[in-house]
């Protein structure tokens, strides 16, 4: 049964097309640190597996599907997805990666599946925000207030990307609508091989979401904004804040003050995965960083080549994991920016994180923004009144 | 025999010096003052500025000096005496009386509720009062409440019926009369009766009498409490009487001559103590001289009767007209196993002068009694005539005239042959004899009757004068010759005293009459017959009448019990002389109560004259009470206290202890200046300071550290025989959870062989009756559900005294039969107290945390398969660094006889952990136990992790003081000489380590730290350190440690029973 789960896995993603070549596992950020993992290995492993035991495999967890190796495979062998599908095929056999923080994380995800479940969800949103009980736009928040309660000691502000995202909207002339009954996603559930749930999230998700009646869902989490988009079935426009604010540009020049000293700032930009290789949002953030009047200096991993913040789904979160987040950072030191941008709340965290390292800290150091506060700080007081 | 140091004082520094000592092996014992280590009491501490700095892990540093295995506490003690010199001292400590049990008490503080007497707290912070019994308030070390006694108040001490007077009065001052009658009654019956007519010589004694106004109505007090129950008896009449300590319903029989009042005592005691009593009383009426010589108005029979027919009620029967003459006397001394003999002093003594037979001439208690028999039986009165002439100065004479008043008499005249104050009648009862126009003629005394017809019409009288003081003490009246003269007189009452009227077969008595007893046990000749009150005494009052009842049960129930019967006793008075009562400043200033008297018209008839105290003006009366013992022993402590920790008789102890070095903390006063010198002192509460006096301390006694002992381990059996224990702690948990419940729930989980309740766990019962059941029931594991909440053997800001004495006996179970710790279950406070309004939930929660133990306990944790690491400590230490503090240091330790390799130089490089370090000083490696380090600038130890066995002395002023203290540290580091590792340490699993340093951040213990090896930096455990506390398990964020106090395993156990 699960031999055959995995067969179809393989027919599914066109793993059975691995020429064997290695290219995935020369751009896998695990690999290089990590000699034990290579993506190209474990598609092996499966096809010559008869009896189910890779799926005890801890290799199966350790992919971050970031969704380099897709990029170079020549074969369009679809990795992330073959090892999501693994992943669900070993969760049925009773396995699972190893969570960060006691699954805390994942207990709140489950604990939301609960269509009873009551949520005090609103809490964020303060007098001067003003959304609104119909809307063509709802801004879906996803989990942003509830991480503050895990890392807020990191310095992590997931509570402000959420008000920046709704002030800004104000300036655009937008409001939004937010839903107290709003849950999870379920993008880490789904990436962790957990359908059911997922499949339940996305039902409650879908339900409140046709209900309002919008036409357009606007998220702040390049995960949310995949997932909803890919997915679910949702039958509305999904847009990552990135691309709202770079089409709206115009409208939003008005309302921000850019940059005018004399010695602009100067960032650096960490593409989310999803926002970046799942979805090819490379160049609006860019564009809103130097519309802002920042200096733009990339790192020598930028773009599609990007690497990814090191963990995903709060799953095998280790040594490895540090190994690449400290890289990052000393690669983002490296281009001389004075910030560190990214438009992804768990790229700021896991870097944040990272950063809290006593010994390597002062090698560590630069300011870690989302691109939403960032442009949030900007608006004129009068913006959108 | 071992030397050890004593430490005196438990401020905070004092406690650091001893930790010290301890850790390096040396036998410690503190000496505290007041009863609580870590504060200071008394005029020390204002005279050294008030409260001293506590460290902020105050309480749990006082614990583990609670725990030390090499420290002793005595606290409540003061070294009196120190003899000797430096190396070998011989001190003299006398410790006070705690009252309550160090190994019972629970800190419930029920007693605190139950206590009526405040007193201000100079000593204590927080409460502005605090009461007689106290607790030192959270945190205070040892938890165990103590109480102020200072002595036996006078009021008690000066009772010949030994009643707890101030006791009583507090109760009353706080409204609690029922309370207050019940312990009256613990030491005597007939409190209405006292309260009437007792001549208190308590008040006699009240230091509010001697020392600032008039002294507290005592009597009235008591006859308050005594009429409040008859106004306001309690809603269940049947309720039990309280029954004292002794046998129970033994069969024994014993007879009581006489219903008077020491009779009564005897019986109603014995009855008590479960002894069958029979009463045989020659009078038709109960009572003895309170039915037929008090009259009416001051003692109404109504009181009498309903106070004997409480005594009749618990089971003694009285035989009333039932003289015992030879015949009877022979059966009782036959058909009963002892036999009390108080039938009092009825026969009135002869008047002897001329004309003593004429009519109208009688004796006044004749008189009384046949008066108090009419008025009994409703029968005619005897008459009177108009002049009535008293004879005699005692309270006969006295309520003779005024009854004869009652009976018609125009003019009563009580003639007496001394002046006023030679008198014996109570003060008070002559002033209202006066009061009533009774006519007083002193320095008289009768010659003759001189009759008409055979009845007197006529007394001849002569006076007198005052000579020399006779046996008595009182002066001795001299006629006046020629001073012969009449008064008219036709009725003659005499009351010059009285004798026993009746005599027994083989019973010894004195020349007048009186029987002869031993003075202490009251036996007489006969061993099984014993006497007291007035058949003893003469002619005395109630309450030493009931005080003989009270000594002749002692007798009695010894003699049943074939014990020794002088063993313990003694006939001497309290002494209290020497006692420091307190005295509230200021005392409240308010009047003596007075009762309020029947107008002077009413007092023709025989209706009460004193009409008591309203409840208000007891209340008011009794908060007089200076509180002279402060502890009024009023007994309401020990009714509350369900542990049984309360013991009022404790008693202090001499002690006397061989020491080879003195610590002196200055909280603890100046130390002896003979010995000054030789004696290392403490000031202040600079914990610094105070580790460099142990180091000279550890210098002299470093030949008499003790090593250790490496615990003994035994493999796990993987088969699981767990046994559960619920405890009850009194209310505190069995009176919210249902524990009979959990008790039948816990057995019902899969590998529990049984389950019991148990009283307090933290009790050495408690211990025992595991120990048992483990034997019994071939147990392995066992699951405690009390008020510890883990089961490691550390303490921590959570941790109580109650908790770390549980841990310690059951350290006393030997390996063999429990070689794991016990797992605890807190339900005490997560469920007894978080959930005291919803018991149902509260014993629901219960069963699943206890099922969660269970869980636990039958999953085994395979790191325990293992035995313990040890690292042995060669002694080996490395002083480097230029700092001035290191030759101070290094010296220190030389005289430790600590291998000292000292260098200059800071060193290169560093390595190891506690026990093995590799330092690398000028280009060589130098292995050692303990490394310090003494830089120019704290620059130079930048970037230097904190472990343990590494010390830095900082640069500083006092480098002397700073490198003793560092060779403190460093001895009490090594002085174990080998460390043992808890069985559950925690491990690290290097993939998933961020080495993001939490758990470093966080581990007290230093037992955890990110260490870089073969270029990987990874968190590393020492298992010799890390106590397994399972904080760093619980907060690495990429969850890479794992082991330690719970196994995944286990947790997942554990998760599995609670939730399902």
């Amino acid at each position: 049964m699960q031999t055959e789960s995995i067969k179809e896995a393989i027919r599914t993603h066109r793993a059975h097309y691995c020429l064997d070549c290695g290219k995935c596992t020369s751009v896998c950020p695990i690999s290089w640190r990590d000699p034990s993992f290579s993506p190209r290995a474990l598609v092996e492993s499966c096809r010559l597996d008869a009896t189910g035991t890779v799926l005890s495999d801890e290799r199966i967890w350790e992919c971050l599907t970031c969704g380099r190796c897709s990029l170079v495979c020549p074969s369009d062998v679809q990795f992330v997805r073959f090892v999501r599908e693994l992943r669900s095929v070993a969760r049925h056999a009773h396995q699972e990666g190893h969570c960060t923080h006691g699954a805390t994380i994942q207990t709140w995800m489950r604990m939301m599946a609960d269509p009873e479940i009551k949520q005090e969800r609103l809490g964020w949103l303060t007098g001067d925000l003003r959304t609104a009980a119909k809307s063509d736009t709802v801004y879906f928040v996803g989990c942003l207030p509830y991480y503050d309660v895990l890392f807020r000691n990191t310095g992590a502000q997931g509570t402000e990307i959420a008000q920046g995202a709704v002030r800004i909207m104000n300036a655009l002339g937008i409001e939004p609508m937010v839903l107290s009954d709003e849950r999870c996603c379920g993008h880490d559930l789904l990436w962790e091989g957990d359908t059911d749930t997922f499949g339940r999230l996305a039902k409650l998700n879908t339900e409140s979401l046709r209900a309002t009646g919008a036409r357009r869902v606007v998220t702040t989490c390049p995960e949310c904004a995949y997932t909803l988009r890919t997915d679910y079935q949702l039958g509305m426009e999904v847009v990552h804040i990135t691309e709202l604010l770079a089409a709206r540009w115009d409208k939003l020049a008005e309302c921000v003050t850019a940059q005018e000293s004399e010695q602009p700032l100067t960032v650096t930009f960490q593409d989310p995965c999803r926002l970046g290789r799942y979805m090819g949002v490379y160049d609006q953030p860019r564009q809103l960083l130097l519309n802002l009047g920042l200096q733009l200096a990339e790192m020598d991993h930028h773009g599609s080549r990007s690497i990814c913040c090191g963990t995903s789904a709060w799953t095998q979160c280790g040594a490895t994991a540090k190994c690449i987040q400290v890289d990052r950072l000393r690669e983002a030191r490296a281009t001389g920016s004075d910030l560190l941008v990214t438009s992804c709340v768990k790229c700021q965290i896991h870097f944040k994180c990272a950063q809290n390292d006593p010994v390597l800290e002062d090698g560590l150091r630069i300011e870690v923004r989302d691109l939403v506060t960032l442009v949030a700080e900007r608006l004129k007081e009068s913006a959108g009144s | 025999m071992s030397r050890g140091a004593l430490v005196v004082g438990g401020c905070f520094s004092a406690v650091q010096a001893a930790l010290d000592l301890a850790e390096s092996g040396i036998p410690v014992t503190i000496v505290e003052r007041s009863p609580f280590l870590g504060c200071c009491l008394g005029a020390d501490a204002s005279a050294s500025g008030g409260s001293r700095e506590n460290p902020t892990d105050g309480t749990t540093r006082l614990l583990q000096v609670i725990k030390h295995p090499n420290i002793r506490v005595i606290t409540q003690a003061a070294v009196t005496a120190v003899q000797g010199r430096k190396g070998d001292f011989h001190v003299e400590i006398e410790r006070s009386p705690r009252y309550v049990d160090l190994l019972k008490c629970t800190a419930c503080g029920d007693c605190v509720v139950a206590c009526p007497v405040t007193v201000p707290t100079a000593e204590l912070a927080g409460a502005e009062r605090r009461t007689a019994i106290f607790g030192g308030g959270d945190g205070a070390v040892p938890n165990i409440y103590a109480i102020e006694k200072r002595g036996v108040a006078p009021c008690k001490a000066t009772c010949p019926g030994g009643i707890h007077v101030q006791g009583y009065v507090a109760l009353i001052a706080q409204g609690r009369f029922r309370e207050a009658l019940d312990l009256i009654r613990e030491a005597v019956p007939l409190a209405g009766v006292l309260g009437r007519v007792c001549y208190h010589p308590c008040e006699d004694g009240c230091r509010r009498g001697t020392q600032v106004d008039e002294p507290v109505s005592i009597c009235a007090l008591k006859r308050f409490v005594a009429d409040f129950e008859v106004a306001h008896p309690p809603p269940d009449n049947d309720k039990p009487a309280p029954v004292a300590k002794g046998t129970k319903e033994t069969g024994s029989r014993v007879a009581v001559i006489g219903a008077g009042p020491s009779g009564l005592t005897v019986a109603y005691f014995l009855a008590r103590a479960g002894v069958h009593c029979d009463i045989f009383e020659t009078l038709p009426i109960a009572g003895g001289m309170l039915s037929v010589g008090i009259p009416d108005y001051r003692l109404p029979p109504e009181v009498l009767r309903r106070e004997i027919a409480a005594i009749e009620d618990l089971g003694v029967t009285i035989h009333l007209n039932h003289p015992v003459d030879d015949a009877e006397w022979s059966r009782l001394q036959a058909d009963y196993d002892a036999v009390f003999v108080g039938v009092g002093a009825h026969r009135a003594r002869a008047l002897d002068v001329p004309g003593e037979g004429l009519d109208g001439v009688r004796s006044g208690v004749d008189f009384l009694r046949e008066v108090n028999l009419a008025n009994a039986r409703g029968r005619t009165l005897p008459t009177v005539g108009r002049n009535v002439v008293v004879i005699g100065g005692g309270n006969t004479a006295i309520d003779s005239a005024m009854v004869a008043q009652r009976l018609g008499a125009e003019r009563v005249t009580i003639l007496y042959r001394r002046s006023r104050s030679e008198m014996l009648a109570n003060p008070w009862e002559i002033a209202e004899a006066e009061d009533e126009g009774i006519q007083f003629h002193f320095l008289a005394s009768p010659v003759r009757a001189l009759g008409t017809d055979n009845r007197i019409v006529a007394l001849q009288c002569v006076l007198n004068e005052l000579g020399e003081p006779d046996q008595s003490g009182r002066r001795r009246p001299v006629p006046i010759p020629d001073s012969a003269f009449a008064i008219p007189c036709d009725t003659l009452l005499s009351a010059i005293g009285q004798t026993v009227s009746c005599s027994f077969d083989g019973l010894e008595v004195s020349r007048g009459g009186s029987i002869l007893v031993d003075p202490v046990t009251l036996q007489t000749n006969l061993a099984a017959v014993y006497a007291g009150g007035d058949a003893v005494i003469g002619p005395a009052s109630v309450i030493e009448s009931i005080g003989d009842g009270r000594r002749a049960v002692e007798s009695i129930l010894r003699y049943l019990n074939g014990q020794d019967l002088v063993t313990g006793r003694t006939a001497a008075r309290v002494d209290t002389t020497h006692i420091d009562y307190y005295t509230p400043a200021p005392p409240i200033t308010r009047a003596r109560a007075q009762m309020p008297h029947i107008s002077r018209e009413k007092r023709r008839s025989f209706a009460e004259v004193a009409l008591g105290l309203n409840a208000e003006q007891a209340v008011q009366e009794a908060e007089r009470c200076l509180s002279c013992g402060v502890c009024s022993e009023c007994l309401a402590c020990v009714a509350v206290c369900q542990p049984g920790a309360i013991d009022l008789n404790q008693q202090g102890e001499h002690l006397i202890l061989e020491a080879g070095a003195i610590i002196w903390s200055d909280s603890a006063g100046a130390p002896p200046p003979l010995t000054r010198g030789n004696i290392y002192e403490i000031y202040g509460g600079d914990l610094l300071a105070a580790s460099a006096v142990a180091a000279r301390a550890m210098g002299d006694l470093a030949g008499y550290r003790q090593k250790r002992p490496v615990p003994q381990w035994a493999a796990c059996d993987s088969q699981s025989r767990i046994g559960v224990f619920v405890c009850r702690c009194g209310d505190r948990i069995g009176g919210v959870l249902d524990v009979e419940g959990l008790v039948a729930g816990a057995c019902r989980q899969p590998g529990v062989v049984c389950a019991e309740p148990l009283d307090f766990a933290c009790q050495p019962d408690g211990t025992a009756q595991i120990r048992e059941t483990m034997v019994q029931r071939s147990l392995n594991r066992v699951v405690l559900a009390a008020c510890s909440c883990c089961s490691l053997d550390q303490v921590c800001d959570s941790c109580t005294y109650q908790r770390v004495r549980c841990k310690s006996n059951l350290q006393s179970i030997p390996m063999d039969l429990l070689n794991l710790p016990a797992e605890f279950v807190n339900i005490r406070e997560q469920c007894a107290w978080v959930h005291r309004d919803d018991p149902v939930g509260g014993t629901a929660k219960a069963n699943r945390m206890i099922a969660a133990a269970v869980a636990k306990a039958a999953t085994p944790n395979l790191a325990l398969r293992e035995p313990p690491a040890v690292a042995y400590l060669d002694g080996r230490v490395v002083v480097a660094g230029p700092g001035l503090a290191a030759d101070y240091c290094a010296d220190a330790l030389h005289a430790q006889n600590l291998a000292v390799f000292r260098s200059t130089g800071m060193p290169q490089a560093f390595a190891g952990t506690l026990g093995q370090f590799r330092i690398t000083l000028d280009g060589s490696g130098v292995d050692c136990s303990a490394v310090v380090l003494a830089p120019n600038h704290m620059a130079e130890v930048d970037g230097l992790t904190m472990q343990a066995g590494l010390f830095v002395c900082p640069p500083t002023v006092d480098p002397e003081m700073v490198g003793a203290a560092t060779a403190a540290r460093v001895g009490a580091s090594l002085g174990a000489s080998r460390v043992v590792a808890a069985p559950i340490a925690a491990w690290v699993d290097p993939a998933r380590c961020r080495a993001c340093g939490t758990c470093e951040s966080l581990c007290e213990h230093l037992a955890i730290r990110v260490l870089e090896i073969n270029g990987r930096r990874c968190a590393r455990v020492d298992a010799v350190l890390c106590p397994g506390c399972g904080a760093c398990v619980a907060r690495c964020p990429s969850s890479a440690i794992a082991g330690g106090y719970s196994t995944d395993e286990q947790i997942g156990a554990m998760l599995e029973a609670l939730l399902g």
